[in-house]
């Protein structure tokens, strides 16, 4: 099992994230899976569980929402603004991503 | 042509389209008649039948065919997607009844009476109310966890190793960069556009201040217990830490006080549903404080006497009690954390009259103790006064203040060796126990008491009474307490389940605010550390958090410097005023010292003093009589008016122009007397001086005479009429003044102003209105102000400025 990717795939998950963090007022970056674990985050592994955990579960109510209004719709993507800052989750099938971004600064 | 009887059923499942005799046969019988689509109408003249009740529907066959059980929808295929072809079907008869002639005899018409009986409307009265819904927020504390079992979390290095090989998933390299870009789009857009940022700060930036003092409920924390008991104390965390500390209890003893229970109950101020903590006692706490250093230790004062201290982290049991023999001999009514080294002492006091210091870590014993006692240097417990509430200023240490049963407040000194040392000084506040002391937050000098109907404020360098106190309210005052957030602002809670915000720097004469927020009697009220709120505990057991508007919990720099002003100025006033109290008793005691030497030369003296000072305080002055015995009377009749006048205001007369109408009438009705007099006896002209009720008793008179009159005039046109005369030739020897009855006074009146200007008399008794007699002020501009007053009257109008200032000087004359 231990097959490796391309170098240029892994490479390519680099570069998104580094695309990421260079624009202005981005404070973090944490990629989790669907059981709430951070898989790769730019933030200290304290604040990266508790945004994972926290976020996981907003993810789940949320989806369950939007599923409960119109069974035919769905999550694409979550906008928190809040004093501090805005946090923006996208979530993929499996994975979800979650970006916090100062917008105060901007 | 179908025809279905919902009562057959056989009938209506026969073949179609032709008629079965059998369906036809029960058509007959039952009376209907059948219709046809087309040539129906032939065969109309079936013969009467003599029951007709039956239902029949008519059915277009041609789609339709409808049995009681099943219906079935026949279309045939060439005619789908055609339009439908729609019939015309005017007329049908659902009821046919036909006329019973034997039973017309029967029908009679009904009188439909509609009455009530009742003179009220039917009421009623219902509330709803939706269920107190009761939630506990509970918080999680998430811990990493998720992974699977088989990975110790703590080990580092595995779990990394596992995350390496999550990353190196392809679904993960495959998802990232999609969310990436999307991630990535937003977070440009976001820094590209501050869609939330706020524009046009400065047009905001000028926020209107509201004016109009307000003060809501926001929350009620019920009581937990099933049976209700008073608030007796609510006490704030200090330092701001969102908790308050209420015990319940009832200051009367009560018949079922060992059925209540015995709990004091912390309450989170953020949360309204459930209480957070509780401390308890073998008997009802009535006083809880929180230490202001630490908000874990507790003490409380007991209903039996005893005081108690908790440790809320320990348990809701006391960690230490006083024993009885050491403790008040009655209810100990409060109990106060004061300074010292060690931060355990606090003292208490009782409605035996006892003050009692204690030391939190040996409460078996005393550290010191003493009485309220009126008097200066006395200090016995025979004498000591029931003390109901105790105030401690932690800024003012050497100082205490207590408010007894009946109605003292007493300045005591701390450290006071003897009993000499302790009072400072006593004021008699109230009629009534002293329900609250508290000093100002800002200026401690100056403290207020609560207590029967006033608030008063002291000041402690004023020995004799308050500087300042409010008028006497609708309802007793249950407590109050400054302000914390504007310490120019009281607050009073009343029986009557309002509460009253004072502001002595606004408002000193009302309350600038009274909100009623219960509708049980307030017991208590406390505002909170922060000043924006304030809690008031009601005697059913629910404290009400009251939101307070700004202007109630703002206080600025002027206001401070305002409110030392006015603090300052009363206090001045009132020493100035004590200072000449003190002068004035000194003069009376030096006079009687005199007199007493003087011995029976200072009583004549006195005497006379006396008789002068009954001279100058008369200053009525008895009228001269008047020479016109028709102005006395006159005169009198306007001293009665207005002294009803002064007495009731325009109340006098239940409505102005009635009243008014009354008089003109009266007036008119005996000038018109007079006249006749006048005409009647006119060489007696220097005798016609009749008051108003002499005037109106001879209007009698005529009056009755003139009614005989016309009676006869009538009789006698009637009885030329009879005779075939001219009835104009009837005459009446004697010439008859009309009366005037009320109706036609409207008619009459313009006769009025034709007077002669030489009957003064008759113009003075038209003036019911221009009354000369100095009024009060206000009565009298009330009068005046009030658009009815001017009666629409003519002939008022025209009087009422003719003789006004000839009648003002006449007045005064006699006045004088």
């Amino acid at each position: 099992m231990s097959r490796y990717p391309k170098y240029s795939e892994s490479n390519e998950v680099e570069e998104a994230i580094k695309r990421i963090l260079s624009h202005k007022g981005v404070v973090g970056l944490v990629v989790i899976n669907h059981e709430g674990i951070p898989i790769k985050s730019t933030m200290e592994n304290a604040l990266s569980v508790q945004y994972a955990a926290q976020v996981t579960q907003l993810l789940d109510k949320s989806r369950s929402m939007i599923k409960e209004l119109d069974s035919n719709n769905d999550l694409t993507f979550i906008r928190l603004r809040t004093k501090k800052h805005e946090v923006l989750v996208c979530p993929e099938k499996d994975y979800a991503m979650i970006v916090i971004q100062n917008p105060t600064e901007s | 042509m179908d025809v279905t009887n919902m009562d057959n059923e056989e009938e209506s499942k026969a073949p179609r389209p032709s008629f079965p005799e059998s369906v036809r046969d029960s058509l007959d019988v039952g009376g209907v008649k059948p219709r046809g689509e087309g040539g129906g109408e032939g065969r109309e003249a079936t013969p009467k039948a003599p029951i007709t009740t039956t239902i029949h529907r008519v059915q277009s066959e041609k789609f339709f065919e409808v049995t009681p059980i099943n219906f079935e929808y026949h279309k045939r295929r060439e005619e789908f997607g055609r339009q439908p072809q729609f019939l015309e079907d005017h007329s049908r008869i659902h009821v046919g009844l036909n006329e019973i002639e034997k039973l017309e005899d029967n029908y009679e018409e009904m009188m439909v009476v509609e009455e009530t009986e009742d003179t009220y409307v039917d009421q009623r009265n219902n509330s709803t109310n939706t269920g107190r819904a009761e939630y506990k927020s509970f918080s999680l504390l998430h811990t990493e966890g998720a992974w699977p079992k088989e990975i110790n979390i703590r080990d580092a290095e595995i779990v990394d190793k596992t995350k390496k090989k999550m990353q190196r998933d392809e679904s993960f390299l495959d998802a990232v960069p999609s969310m990436a870009k999307e991630a990535d789009y937003l977070v440009r857009y976001n820094n590209t556009l501050p869609l939330y940022s706020r524009y046009y700060r400065k047009c905001n930036s000028v926020r209107r201040r509201d004016t109009k003092p307000r003060a809501n409920v926001v929350a009620v924390y019920r009581c937990p217990s099933a049976k209700k008991r008073p608030v007796s104390r609510i006490t704030f965390a200090p330092e701001s830490a969102g908790r308050m500390a209420v015990a319940y209890c009832p200051y009367e003893y009560d018949p079922m006080l060992r059925e209540h229970s015995n709990e004091a109950f912390f309450w989170e101020v953020e949360n309204p549903t459930r209480p957070e903590g509780l401390v308890r006692a073998p008997a009802q706490i009535v006083d809880v404080r929180y230490h202001p250093k630490d908000v874990h230790s507790i003490c409380g004062a007991l209903f039996t006497g005893q005081v108690a201290t908790w440790d809320n982290r320990v348990g809701p049991n006391p960690q230490y009690m006083t024993p009885y023999e050491a403790s008040h001999e009655d209810v100990c009514t409060s109990a106060l954390w004061i300074n010292s080294k060690t931060g355990t002492e606090f003292f208490s006091c009782g409605l035996d009259g006892k003050i009692i210091w204690w030391d939190e870590r040996n409460l078996s014993e005393r550290l010191d103790f003493t009485f309220a006692d009126p008097v200066k240097g006395r200090s016995e417990a025979v004498h000591a006064l029931p003390v109901t509430t105790l105030d401690y200023e932690h800024t003012l240490p050497t100082k205490f203040l207590v408010g007894t049963q009946f109605g003292q407040v007493m300045v005591f000194m701390k450290k006071g060796k003897t009993p000499m040392d302790r009072l400072i000084n006593m004021y008699k506040a109230h009629k009534g126990p002293v329900r609250s002391i508290h000093r100002n937050p800002v200026f401690i000098k100056n403290f207020l008491s609560c207590g029967d109907y006033h608030i008063r404020v002291f000041a402690e360098d004023c020995r004799d009474s308050g500087i300042m106190w409010t008028a006497p309210s609708d309802a007793l005052y249950t407590y109050a307490n400054w302000l914390t957030g504007r310490p120019c602002g009281l607050v009073a809670s009343r029986v009557d389940g309002c509460l009253e915000f004072w502001d002595l720097l606004i408002q000193g004469t009302t309350s600038m605010l009274t909100t009623k927020v219960s509708h049980h009697p307030l017991s208590t009220v406390c505002p909170s550390d922060a000043g924006t709120h304030v809690a008031a505990g009601t005697v059913s057991g629910d404290i009400r958090m009251v939101k307070l508007c700004e202007s109630l919990h703002t206080f600025g720099k002027p206001d401070k410097t305002a409110l030392a002003a006015c603090f300052e100025r009363e206090s001045r006033r009132e020493k100035y005023l004590e200072q000449r109290g003190r002068e004035i008793r000194l003069a009376k005691k030096q006079k009687e010292g005199k007199a007493k030497n003087t011995g029976g030369d200072g009583a004549k003296f006195s005497f006379s003093e006396h008789g002068q000072e009954a001279k100058k305080s008369g200053k009525y002055k008895k009228p001269e009589p008047f020479k016109n015995p028709q102005l006395r009377v006159d005169k009198k009749f306007f001293v009665t008016i207005a002294d009803e006048k002064k007495k009731q205001g325009i109340n006098a007369f239940p409505d102005k122009k009635m009243a008014a109408k009354a008089f003109s009438q009266v007036m008119y009705k005996g000038r018109m007397a007079e006249k006749k007099k006048q005409m009647i006896k006119s060489n007696k002209t220097e005798d016609w001086t009749l008051g108003v009720e002499q005037v109106m008793s001879v209007n009698d008179e005529t009056l009755k005479q003139a009614n005989q009159d016309m009676d006869d005039v009538e009789k006698k046109r009637a009885d030329a009429i009879a005779k075939g005369e001219d009835p104009e030739n009837v005459q009446l020897k004697e010439i008859v003044e009309p009366d005037f009855p009320s109706g036609r006074l409207e008619e009459e009146l313009p006769v009025v102003p034709m007077m002669e200007p030489n009957t003064e008399l008759d113009t003075e008794d038209l003036e019911p209105e221009a009354e000369p007699e100095p009024e009060p002020a206000g009565c009298w501009l009330n009068l005046k102000s009030e658009p009815a007053a001017a009666e629409p009257e003519p002939e008022e109008d025209e009087e009422n400025d003719a003789p006004g200032e000839e009648e003002d000087g006449e007045e005064a004359d006699y006045l004088d």
